[in-house]
């Protein structure tokens, strides 16, 4: 899992994209993905995707970071575009393209906002327990991450990883597993405790600072429109 | 490791639509049936097995990107309500980390979360009579088979794939429309037809041995999981009778 990285690469940029608020980059993305969705020209998706990749390139995105998680739309677009390749090369590359755009079109949120401030955003409409859930989940996946790291690597220190022996593998991958929770389920009795003493009573506490448009969310705004339009124009040629 | 994730644009509008609309209710409902006070407590719980699943979730298992979901035990840790609020929580978060799916999260959360809701489900019913273990191998393999026939039925619905045949509908079409014409056509211009359509068939099974390979292997982790539990947390998986979850 690379959210670390994503995470790193949303905090610390500093594109137009970057200093754009959420829901301009929030308009931009929906945009983005209706036209990928509404799309079944195999051209206008090519197009979309270029324009995607360009719009991750003017927001600096590090491609390494994120080119393997592009991996799991691919593979699993593939499967279904297997059927639609006996109708034609077409309609099979147009499941492709609207699979790996919608993942492009998401990405380029991610990378650009950070996690909590998406969640913000969205807890104005989402029940405040589900925000809750959203935001320690991000908080948890930090902590945990680093220990399931540490304790992968003591598993292959102590020897309790053999290349052919898959029972004993298993076994020890089920041990692990089962101590990752129960540490996990502990700390997060700790950490109900200590949010309960910080007044904790249900909703985190955010603020909302969105607000204010700047010149970098008339611009992603006039973005979000010109793709929409391009969409349309594109419709009426056809 | 049980299912196989619904990508954007191949699902009809209409259903992914409802597949959101279904999901967010039984989110809300649960959350709602729930005292808000017990629910609070469980948060944290379930913020840390939506971790726990993310980062199983991010470890492909060999070259394909299939891994393990851990839904069934979410469901026999936390309960099959809370199970499911988490699958939500995972499918949603994933599908923003690029994992695709934005538009299918709906369809995405009740393909797995019938998981936790089964299994969940399943192994408070069966504990009592064939102890946790093997209950847990039970539950977590009836909640992984009933999701993958879910998904297959789906898609089936939908018009995606076809049953019959293991085609894809639009393929099945043609064959109808065209029944005539290809007998005069002969054997040879049938196999021309049928070329990608093998090459289809082939992939879809080999995609389902490797989803009950990943039944069986899952099935088996999580009863490691669970006799771990009974070793040294046995009060984990046999919470209080009275415990709303």
């Amino acid at each position: 899992m690379h959210l670390a990285e994503i995470d790193r690469m949303a905090s610390s940029g500093a594109s137009l994209f970057h200093r754009a608020g959420v829901p301009s980059k929030l308009l931009m993305t929906l945009c983005l993905l209706v036209s990928v969705m509404v799309s079944t020209d195999v051209l206008v998706l090519g197009t979309l995707i270029a324009i995607l990749l360009v719009l991750h390139l003017a927001a600096r995105v590090q491609f390494k970071e994120i080119a393997h998680l592009l991996f799991y739309p691919l593979f699993f677009s593939l499967l279904f575009a297997l059927l639609k390749f006996q109708e034609s090369w077409a309609s099979g590359l147009v499941v492709i393209f609207k699979a790996t755009g919608a993942a492009l079109a998401t990405l380029l949120l991610l990378v650009t906002t950070p996690w909590v401030e998406v969640f913000a955003f969205l807890s104005a409409y989402l029940p405040g327990l589900l925000v809750d859930i959203f935001l320690f989940t991000y908080r948890s996946f930090f902590i945990l991450l680093d220990q399931v790291d540490g304790l992968l690597r003591n598993i292959k220190i102590r020897g309790g990883y053999h290349s052919f022996d898959v029972v004993k593998n298993v076994k020890n991958m089920g041990a692990a597993v089962g101590l990752i929770l129960l540490h996990s389920f502990e700390m997060s009795q700790r950490m109900y405790r200590i949010y309960l003493l910080r007044g904790y009573d249900g909703g985190i506490p955010i603020a909302r600072r969105w607000w204010k448009l700047g010149y970098s969310d008339g611009a992603v705004i006039i973005l979000s429109v010109l793709i929409v339009i391009g969409m349309v124009i594109a419709w009426k040629l056809l | 490791m049980s299912h196989v994730h619904l990508p954007d644009g191949i699902i009809p509008t209409v259903w992914w639509v409802a597949g959101y609309l279904i999901s967010l209710v039984v989110v809300f409902v649960t959350l709602k049936r729930v005292k808000a006070e017990k629910v609070r407590d469980k948060i944290p719980q379930m913020a840390m097995m939506a971790a726990v699943m993310l980062i199983t979730m991010s470890v492909p298992l060999g070259f394909v990107p299939f891994h393990m979901n851990f839904a069934a035990l979410a469901g026999m840790l936390i309960g099959p309500g809370l199970g499911f609020v988490v699958v939500f929580v995972v499918n949603f978060i994933l599908a923003l980390l690029g994992h695709g799916g934005i538009t299918v999260v709906g369809l995405n959360t009740l393909n797995v979360g019938v998981e936790a809701l089964i299994g969940g489900t399943a192994f408070r019913l069966l504990k009592g009579k064939f102890g946790s273990v093997p209950s847990s191998v039970i539950s977590t393999a009836i909640a992984l088979l009933l999701s993958t026939a879910l998904m297959v039925l789906f898609l089936s619905t939908v018009g995606v794939v076809d049953l019959r045949s293991g085609e894809g509908i639009l393929h099945a079409e043609e064959h109808v429309e065209d029944g005539a014409d290809r007998q005069a056509e002969g054997l040879h211009g049938d196999d021309t037809a049928y070329r990608f359509g093998g090459i289809a068939l082939a992939g879809w099974v080999a995609v389902l041995i490797v989803l009950f390979l990943g039944i069986i292997s899952e099935s088996a982790v999580t009863a490691l999981v669970v006799r771990f539990f009974t070793k040294v947390r046995p009060d984990m998986i046999n919470p209080e009778p009275d415990e709303d979850r």
